[in-house]
């Protein structure tokens, strides 16, 4: 699967929205939760205490007795003063003595701080527990204990909340002992509370038939029937309450949250996908501009308006490519102009020579002189070939070099033969001013191929009886030069450079010769460079055109550089 | 009729002039751009073949001259070069025709022809005056149905008086063009070619059609 900026930024940009807006989701519902929490708790708190006031607690002194009777006629008054709330705790007691008995010690045991300040106060005046010593005359009184009344009067004040069926539930405890558990319990237990972190907070919890309730526990000190007696004994509360509107209203936020992000999210994809799109129709624009460039005119530029601030880079840089392109087809089509002319002149030269020559009968000695005039305009277009094709070999590095150490003396001295009948037919006089051997590294057909050329010019630009100097000599640098210089050159100063360029003619050459097509020097530019060298090219005010070519000295086998 | 032939490439130079020569044409010749325009500038030529790439002056840089010049000697642009951009900037400069190397000889020669018609308003190669016709394309003239046998010379001298048929042609014009620079024309060689004229035009004593107008030129028309 390829990258794609439009599927990156969708992408991207949708995270980070589902992530902000899930966050800010799940934020906006804690807070909510919260609030509503804290709304509940109050009221539970508020109501919590409530009960807490109606919870009457009295502190009883209950005789103790020498165990000498049965147990089984003992009979304990207090349980029908207390409420029924205490039932299930005494009554059990009566008929078992020994339950009794470690009722009264767990009793005590819990009691403790309490029942030994009370025990102090035992012997001596009591008059509440008179009546009860008073119903058993026989036996011994050996002591009192304490005994908590607690009494819880909600039921009278009518809150039904808390009968049967109620959707409110309450527990006392003392420490661990049940004290009262409302009827809506349906005798089941509350489970413990476990403590919030903040104080006097609500937490959830489970009844046992799975009814999800808010529980607040609350421990207070609950009031006493009378000034007089001990302190009663602190009691914990448990106030729980189902929180089925709480609950609800958040179910319904929470719907709601995820509703209304899924609607967000889908209508800001929606902006999104076109805002992408928007945003990256430029490079549509941009391709668009880039595929209306023809080949064949490539001076378009690429022009977008309003362009956005990203791609005007990539548009400056497509538009220097495109420059780039314009200048290498503009000189490759110069190239093929030169080209072209230089091959079709000599084309439509023979062409017309021949059908001029057949329009009428001649007599042998026209034919002979047209035909001879033939091969010479062949010949040359020859040369022609065979110098473009070097020349585009060598500036597209097509050529294999064989480089080896060689004598230039040689290689110059071979070419010359080749010129010397042309040289005398100009009638040129040739100075030669040559080291004995002059060794160089190169290529050793490169090496003539320069040389013949060099030579060449030099014959064919001289002046009719004109001179030559030919000089080699080793540099200084560890190179060995060869300067070919001819007279008579008309070449301007300013223009010697430009010899090297292909198909260049100087001003005042001549073409009536039909062999330079001002090649020469180009290909000679091209050798040299090709073989490490460096062709100097240097018109002097007497007349004079020099060119010199410098080649790498020998890499040093057996011969040794001569000097200059 | 008189050519100028600027061609830098010495082979087909030689070529042309010979064949244009031999073709009836008087031809200037020469390989130079800067000597092409001193030629042009004499306007005496009916048609000038110029090559594009010249040593000295480009081809388009002599037309473009001669132009502003106000020389309007019909041009035939010779080339190398064949590319629309080529064809377009040559004839803009105020050439006529133009042509491609390689060519034919022939078409050039029609070519030719063609811009020296244009040069005297007529649009078929066929010359009338009185009973003298005369079909340039293919060289040939008759007297009423009798068919006249003319040298070159004769006829480009003929062909320059039927051109301009019931106008006084001065001497020097006449001269011009029975003669390119390099020739050296004799004083009465003028007068021998028009006496040859007429003893041919008149061989089966037909009216006279070239007319002599003393110390200035030479006219043809019907006999008065």
């Amino acid at each position: 699967m390829r990258r794609s900026i439009r599927a990156t930024l969708l992408f991207a940009t949708a995270l980070a929205m589902l992530t902000v807006l899930s966050g800010s989701g799940v934020l906006l519902y804690q807070l909510v939760e919260r609030e509503l929490l804290i709304r509940l708790d109050r009221a539970l708190l508020d109501e919590a205490r409530l009960v807490s006031a109606l919870v009457e607690v009295d502190v009883v002194r209950v005789p103790t007795f020498a165990p000498r009777e049965k147990p089984g006629s003992r009979h304990d008054d207090d349980d029908h003063d207390d409420d029924d709330h205490d039932d299930d705790d005494h009554d059990d007691d009566d008929d078992d003595d020994h339950d009794d008995h470690d009722h009264d010690h767990d009793h005590d045991d819990d009691d403790h701080d309490n029942d030994h300040d009370d025990d102090h106060d035992d012997d001596d005046h009591d008059d509440d527990d008179d009546d009860d010593d008073d119903d058993h005359p026989h036996r011994r009184v050996i002591g009192y204990r304490l005994e908590t009344h607690i009494e819880v009067e909600f039921a009278e004040l009518g809150m039904p909340a808390f009968a049967q069926g109620g959707e409110a539930f309450l527990e006392i405890r003392q420490s661990q002992r049940v004290i009262y558990r409302s009827p809506s319990l349906d005798g089941g237990a509350l489970p413990e509370v476990t403590e919030s972190s903040r104080p006097l907070a609500g937490s959830w919890a489970v009844l046992p038939d799975g009814r999800r309730v808010r529980a607040l526990a609350l421990e207070f000190a609950p009031r006493r029937e009378s000034r007089r007696g001990p302190e009663p004994p602190r009691l914990r509360l448990v106030l729980a309450r189902q929180a089925d509107d709480v609950e609800s209203t958040l179910a319904v936020f929470s719907t709601r949250l995820i509703g209304v992000g899924l609607v967000t999210m889908l209508l800001a994809g929606f902006g999104l996908v076109i805002a992408v799109r928007f945003a990256l129709r430029p490079l549509d624009e941009l391709s668009a501009a880039i595929a209306k460039v023809q080949p064949t005119d490539l001076s378009q530029r690429i022009e977008l308006a309003d362009a956005p601030q990203e791609l005007l880079p990539l548009v400056a840089r497509t538009n220097e490519l495109l420059a780039r392109l314009a200048d290498a087809f503009a000189r490759e089509r110069a190239f093929s102009g030169e080209v072209a002319h230089e091959l079709r002149t000599p084309v439509a030269g023979l062409r017309t020579t021949l059908e001029v020559l057949l329009r009428r009968p001649r007599e042998v000695d026209e034919y002979q002189e047209a035909l001879s005039d033939v091969v010479t305009q062949l010949e040359s277009m020859g040369t022609l070939v065979d110098r473009l094709l070097q020349i585009g070999r060598l500036e597209a590095r097509e050529v294999s070099l064989e480089t080896r150490d060689l004598d230039l003396s040689d290689t110059v001295l071979a070419n010359w033969e080749l010129l010397e009948a042309r040289a005398s037919e100009r009638e040129i006089r040739v100075t030669w001013n040559l080291a004995p051997s002059l060794p160089v590294h190169a290529d050793p057909n490169l090496a003539s191929l320069a040389l013949r050329n060099l030579l060449e010019n030099a014959v064919e630009y001289c002046d009719l009886g004109g001179q030559i100097w030919i000089r080699g000599e080793a540099l200084g640098d560890g190179r060995v030069e060869i300067a070919i210089e001819n007279s008579g050159s008309q070449l301007d100063p300013t223009e010697v450079n430009l010899a090297r360029r292909r198909f260049w003619r100087g001003e005042n050459a001549r073409s009536d010769t039909g062999r330079h097509c001002g090649l020469g020097l180009a290909l000679v530019d091209r050798a040299a460079e090709a073989i490490g060298g460096t062709l100097y090219l240097q018109s002097t005010p007497g007349g004079r055109f020099e060119a010199r070519l410098a080649l790498p000295g020998a890499k040093g086998e057996e011969q040794t550089a001569p000097k200059g | 009729m008189k050519l100028l032939l600027v061609e830098d490439y010495e082979p087909l130079r030689r070529s042309l002039s010979l064949g244009l020569r031999e073709a009836g044409f008087t031809v200037d010749a020469t390989g130079d751009g800067k000597e092409g325009l001193w030629f042009a500038r004499d306007g005496s030529h009916d048609v000038i073949v110029l090559d594009l790439m010249l040593p000295g002056m480009s081809g388009l840089e002599i037309l473009t001259t001669l132009r502003a010049e106000g020389v309007d000697t019909h041009v035939l642009l010779l080339t190398a070069k064949d590319r629309v951009e080529d064809r377009v900037s040559g004839l803009d400069a105020g050439a006529d025709d133009y042509l491609v190397k390689p060519f034919a000889f022939e078409e050039l020669l029609a070519r030719i022809n063609a811009l020296i018609r244009r040069r005297y308003g007529r649009k078929t190669p066929l010359l009338q005056v009185e009973d003298l016709s005369m079909d340039r394309a293919k060289r040939a003239v008759h007297r009423g149905t009798r068919e006249v046998s003319l040298t070159p010379r004769q006829f480009a001298l003929l062909e320059v008086l039927v051109l301009r048929a019931g106008e006084v042609v001065p001497r020097s014009e006449l001269w011009g063009q029975l003669y390119a620079f390099d020739d050296e024309p004799n004083s009465n060689l003028l007068e021998v070619y028009v006496a040859q004229l007429r003893r041919k035009l008149e061989a089966e004593g037909e009216p006279r059609l070239i007319h002599t107008y003393r110390g200035v030129g030479y006219c043809l028309r019907a006999e008065a």
